[in-house]
């Protein structure tokens, strides 16, 4: 899945009458994409499935939803894409944003050694920080905050649409919308 | 103003996370933004008041990122660490002297849905040989008790 790739149509639906051609191809990339995911999603799920049949539940989130999926009757195709969506949706997204912060690091060296020196008051060498400590770091904390806030993964989100009709009293007609 | 039902709405996310009235100086990367506002971001994003949310970085709305507690656990961890464990420097060129890293956002970082930066020259330096060790025995702990369990040929 590559999301930097999302076919224009997906946003402005009447793209679609325009030839594939002058959007790179969103087509047939669309399509090789999705043969991608098929086959590795696919994959994968079958992994855990033969892992469970040689050494059953290992407690992972597929084999929770495979555990009771005599229930869920999720067939072959949505159970792959319910993991690989899952796995793929929390990989490349918040890799951008770390990679945002030691960016953002090459230039700002003081906020890194105050973050250190945070840190260097709550953990010790023996040991790296875990998720007890959040309360205790509340500098690290607030610059995750600002990774996100800095450069954002998805700066745009994705498009949602309005299931009703809205009226927003305090906006008036203002360049904060592209209508 | 009228929204009729059916119209896309895209979130401006960048916009908000850049606006002057609410982030001084915020092409500037600094913690300070967030003094003070250390709850998680799934909290911030259900407050009734938009103005106490951290950011959009998980959009909003029905549709905010189901991974969004993930998410910042998973970002806390790792960055703590990283700031733990590393000393981070810029690169520097063929004489030594310091590379300027490239942060603008049209120039340093891809284009598209979602963004991230370019490759960029860095130095990335271990704070002490004991830290190593720490992590070195972390990684064995994390291997046998952890990951032993998962392995395998996909």
């Amino acid at each position: 899945m590559e999301p930097g790739n999302t076919p224009p149509v997906d946003i402005y639906p009447f793209l679609h009458l325009v030839p594939q051609r002058f959007f790179g191809n969103w087509v047939s990339r669309a399509k090789d994409v999705s043969s991608e995911m098929n086959k590795l999603y696919g994959r994968m799920t079958v992994h855990v499935q033969e892992r469970r049949r040689k050494s059953g539940s290992k407690g992972s989130f597929m084999d929770i939803v495979l555990d009771q999926n005599e229930k869920l009757q999720l067939n072959q195709h949505q159970l792959s894409f319910l993991g690989g969506v899952l796995m793929e949706g929390g990989s490349d997204t918040s890799s951008a944003i770390i990679i945002g912060f030691i960016h953002a690091m090459t230039k700002w060296g003081d906020v890194l050694k105050k973050a250190q020196a945070e840190v260097d008051s709550v953990v010790g060498e023996d040991r790296t920080p875990i998720w007890s400590d959040y309360k205790n770091l509340p500098y690290i904390a607030a610059t995750v905050k600002e990774a996100m806030r800095w450069r954002p993964a998805t700066p745009t989100a994705f498009p949602h649409q309005a299931a009703e009709g809205i009226l927003l009293p305090s906006f008036t007609a203002s360049s904060r919308f592209i209508p | 103003m009228f929204i009729p039902k059916g119209t896309s709405i895209i979130i401006n996310g960048w916009g908000m996370h850049h606006d002057k009235n609410r982030f001084k100086n915020p092409e500037v990367f600094d913690p300070d933004h967030f003094k003070g506002q250390t709850a998680l971001a799934a909290e911030l994003a259900a407050a009734s008041d938009y103005n106490s949310r951290d950011h959009y970085g998980y959009g909003a709305g029905r549709r905010i990122c189901p991974g969004i507690h993930l998410a910042e656990r998973n970002l806390f961890l790792g960055i703590a660490k990283l700031i733990w464990a590393f000393d981070i420097l810029p690169g520097l060129d063929a004489q030594g002297n310091t590379i300027e890293p490239d942060l603008d956002p049209r120039t340093g970082y891809c284009e598209g849905f979602l963004v991230c930066a370019n490759d960029f020259p860095c130095r990335i330096k271990l704070r002490s040989p004991a830290r190593r060790d720490t992590i070195m025995k972390e990684y064995e702990k994390a291997q046998v008790e952890v990951f032993s369990q998962f392995e395998g040929d996909i």
